[in-house]
């Protein structure tokens, strides 16, 4: 059986590191410090099956990366978790309405993460 | 009595021509002009027509006979003595003629002395007879009652307006008397007439209608000299009218003196001269003479102070033209010496010799004058109050919106000078947009509660202030007022903004912080719970490549919380610097050369450059340490492998220059000033870096917080310079 391809995105080289190793058990992780560096990745002709998203990053921020994907046939239906350290309901809700299929914040449980991740490539 | 040769006419009557012609003859030697006839009724014509002084008259004439032409004269009532002329038989019917008012008889041949003897007397008897009858008519015909009594009291005679005054002629004069009210009066006649005096008096007495009437009596006796009177003569008039009027002119001068009485102010009168010649009661009360002195000449200047007395004589001479009453002011003096504020009124009196004096009312206005003073007062605190009032205050009239009144507050609070404020409209004070709202605030809902809004108003100068106003109207003679109180609230505004502004940036900060937090803590959680759960699986390569990161995020975290407790001790006030005299060089080159293992793990070249000779600064040490590892640690972050950073502390008279000069990539124009702004971090898609995001912010605190200031100038992919200049102690400063 093929393993499911995730894309992360996120600043933190640690949490990007955290990770793909949790991640990288079950699933082929490709990691991107910034939106441009996942844009790249996309456009090299990788199709991730999954992708998450980080929302506060230096340059384009998440929720940017968010409909730039959303909005280009190629990707709009790859599924997009969102993953951030902000709390509030109007990020939440914004990023869902952006086509986010789960919004996660930090902290969390690494295995349930991946449990969910699971379920939704399922 | 006609006299001879006056003219005296005698109508001689006979049919004898004879005897006619001597009688005629002796007439005219007599002195007196004969007229004759010759028939009785010649003479009756003749009679008719004429008039003589006396008539000899023939017994026997044919047709009228002497008898008939004397009958005929004494039923015309004719005083004129008539002498019968009569032959020696004719006694009987001569004595007839006597009977019937003739006054003597001739017997023919008429003897001339005996002629002039008869016509002599007939002469005197005839001016007797009209005497009397003159003295009678005047008494008959007198409105003046007429009575004669005899000395028994018994009417002898009374005219006919006797009868008018009492209604009746009475029996006698008891009778007429004892219908007199008055008791005393028959008895005081009774005296009069026994003592043969003079008495006159008035008395009332019933009218035959039943009225009052007044009489006024005059009583004398009547006699001949030295007799004993022998009638009682009573002159009565009626003097019921004069009497009437005499008394209702009476009672009308006693009401108008009572009412004078009655008046506390004091009235008077003076003579032409000035004389008090009448006071009130009042009068003598409130000024305290006597009517004893007023009678011995009080002149009405002895009221008036000495300087008020021109002006008094100029009033009075003014009135004295016009005629006209006028009131003026003085302080007028009572006898004990003191005085009060009065108004005098005062008119001219004019009688018929033209103007005799004046007359006046004092009226006292001491409470007048003392609540007017009261008045003034309140009115002078009242207004220096609202002239105090710190707020600026104008009042308008409610229908027309100009400005009536204000304060100097709002003088110098509209900027307008009073004249300029008084030509305005309430509108001109607000901002055109703003006009509406401020003309609903008064004029539509009358007095109602006041009113409290927060607008602007624009002054003289056209600068807007913001204001809290309260307005309100009321009501005053009738009109409706507004009055509007503006208090400028720009401090207010401001303070509110900035406290508005605190608690954003606090919210801000406390999500940025609790975002900062969780980034390390997520990692340190997840690594932690990896290398438990992983433990045997991982190699050891792996396990110490965790642990390096646990650690290293720990410390960040660590350092992380640091600089918010720090930046939270900055902005609470609760930082205190221990400043003493150090040398900037020393603490610089220290915290270059801890610094320096990290730049050469990046491969950054760090130069410190330091221009002698090195001055002291008056700072805290550790401060100042914390700005140099912020600033050159932000440097470092920031510049990519390869690069250099550029340290040099320099010095003028007056200052420290410490400038950091790195070439990385720069910093946008747009985001230069955000630089020392809390959490903020230049967005540059290529290098992801690690820190706080306080620390330029912490710098620029302590700079500023030792008077001194941070700049930054840079371009994009140019680089960056960082440079802080502090002021060097003064002499009076150092220790």
């Amino acid at each position: 059986m093929k393993r499911h391809v995730i894309l992360i995105v996120d600043d933190s080289a640690n949490i990007r590191r955290l990770l793909a190793h949790n991640l990288g058990r079950k699933f082929t992780v490709l990691t991107a410090g910034d939106a441009a560096a996942a844009l790249e990745i996309l456009e090299s002709g990788e199709k991730p099956d999954l992708i998450v998203v980080d929302i506060s990053m230096p340059g384009m921020d998440g929720f940017s990366l968010t409909s730039l994907i959303k909005g280009n046939p190629d990707y709009c239906a790859v599924p997009l978790v969102m993953l951030t350290a902000k709390d509030s309901s109007e990020d939440r809700e914004k990023g869902l309405q952006l086509g986010a299929v789960d919004y996660i914040t930090k902290p969390f449980n690494l295995e349930e993460f991946a449990d969910r991740i699971g379920l939704l490539l399922r | 009595m006609p006299k001879k040769g006056d003219g005296t006419t005698v109508l001689i009557a006979d049919d004898s021509a004879l005897v006619r012609q001597e009688i005629s003859r002796i007439v005219s030697n007599l002195g007196y002009r004969p007229v004759m006839v010759s028939e009785g009724d010649e003479a009756i014509a003749l009679l008719r027509t004429s008039s003589f002084n006396a008539m000899l008259l023939d017994v026997h004439m044919p047709g009228k006979s002497g008898m008939d032409v004397l009958r005929f004269l004494m039923e015309s009532n004719d005083v004129m003595p008539v002498i019968m002329i009569s032959g020696s038989g004719d006694i009987d019917l001569v004595v007839q003629c006597i009977k019937m008012g003739a006054y003597d008889y001739l017997t023919k041949p008429v003897d001339s002395n005996r002629l002039a003897v008869v016509l002599k007397n007939a002469f005197s008897e005839c001016a007797l007879r009209q005497q009397v009858r003159l003295l009678s008519a005047a008494v008959d015909q007198s409105p003046v009652a007429v009575v004669i009594t005899d000395a028994g009291g018994n009417v002898e005679y009374a005219n006919s307006a006797f009868s008018s005054v009492f209604g009746a002629l009475a029996p006698d004069a008891d009778t007429a008397f004892a219908r007199c009210d008055s008791a005393e009066l028959p008895s005081n006649i009774r005296k009069a007439m026994v003592a043969g005096k003079v008495w006159q008096g008035d008395f009332c007495n019933r009218n035959a209608a039943g009225g009052h009437c007044w009489a006024h009596a005059i009583i004398s006796p009547v006699g001949n000299k030295g007799r004993i009177p022998s009638h009682v003569l009573a002159l009565i008039q009626d003097i019921t009218d004069v009497r009437k009027n005499k008394e209702a002119l009476l009672r009308s001068t006693r009401r108008f003196r009572d009412l004078a009485d009655l008046l506390p102010q004091p009235v008077f009168e003076t003579d032409r001269k000035g004389f008090v010649t009448y006071s009130n009661r009042a009068g003598f009360v409130t000024f305290g003479y006597s009517r004893e002195e007023m009678k011995k000449g009080l002149h009405a200047l002895n009221f008036f102070a000495q300087g008020d007395r021109s002006r008094v004589l100029r009033g009075l001479n003014a009135k004295k033209i016009t005629g006209r009453l006028g009131s003026h002011e003085f302080r007028v003096f009572k006898r004990d010496g003191s005085c009060f504020p009065a108004l005098v009124y005062a008119a001219p009196i004019s009688d018929r010799n033209g103007f005799s004096g004046f007359r006046g009312i004092v009226v006292d206005i001491t409470e007048l004058k003392e609540a007017e003073q009261k008045l003034d007062e309140n009115r002078k605190k009242y207004l220096n109050l609202f002239r105090a009032i710190p707020d600026a205050i104008i009042v308008a009239d409610a229908e027309s919106g100009t400005l009536v009144e204000w304060n100097t507050q709002a003088e110098r609070f509209f900027d307008y000078s009073p004249e300029d404020l008084s030509r305005l409209h309430v509108g001109d004070l607000y901002p055109e947009e703003l006009r509406e709202e401020a003309a609903a605030s008064f004029g539509s809902d009358g007095l109602s509660q006041p009113r409290m809004l927060e607008t602007q108003i624009v002054t003289g100068h056209g600068l807007r202030i913001d204001v809290h106003l309260t307005s309100a109207m009321f009501m005053t003679e009738g009109n409706l007022w507004f009055v509007g109180i503006f208090r400028d609230i720009t401090e207010q505004k401001r303070s509110e903004r900035l406290v508005r502004e605190n608690i954003r940036m606090k919210n801000d900060f406390i999500s940025t912080v609790s975002h900062e937090l969780r980034t390390p803590l997520f990692s340190i959680l997840g690594f932690t719970g990896t290398l438990l759960r992983e433990q045997d699986e991982l190699d050891r390569a792996t396990r110490m490549e965790f642990l390096s990161i646990i650690h290293d995020e720990s410390k960040r975290l660590s350092s992380l919380i640091e600089d918010v407790l720090m930046i939270s001790r900055i902005d609470s006030g609760r930082v205190s610097y221990k400043k003493s005299e150090i040398d900037p060089s020393v603490t610089i080159s220290e915290v270059c050369r801890n610094l320096k293992i990290r730049a050469d793990e990046k491969m950054i070249e760090l130069h410190l450059k330091v221009h002698a000779p090195s001055k002291h600064l008056y700072a805290d040490p550790d401060a100042l340490k914390q700005v140099a590892i912020n600033i050159i640690g932000n440097a470092l972050k920031f510049t990519p492998s390869g690069g250099r950073v550029d340290v040099l502390l320099s010095y003028d008279d007056n200052s420290m220059f410490f400038s950091v000069k790195d070439n990385g990539p720069g910093i946008p124009e747009e985001d230069l000033e955000k630089v020392f702004e809390k959490f903020y971090r230049v967005e540059h898609s290529e290098t992801a870096v690690d820190g706080t995001g306080l620390g330029l912010s912490i710098a620029r605190e302590i700079v500023e917080a030792h008077g001194g200031t941070i700049t930054v100038k840079s371009r994009v992919s140019e680089g960056a310079e960082f440079l802080v200049r502090l002021p060097l102690p003064e002499q009076s400063d150092k220790p």
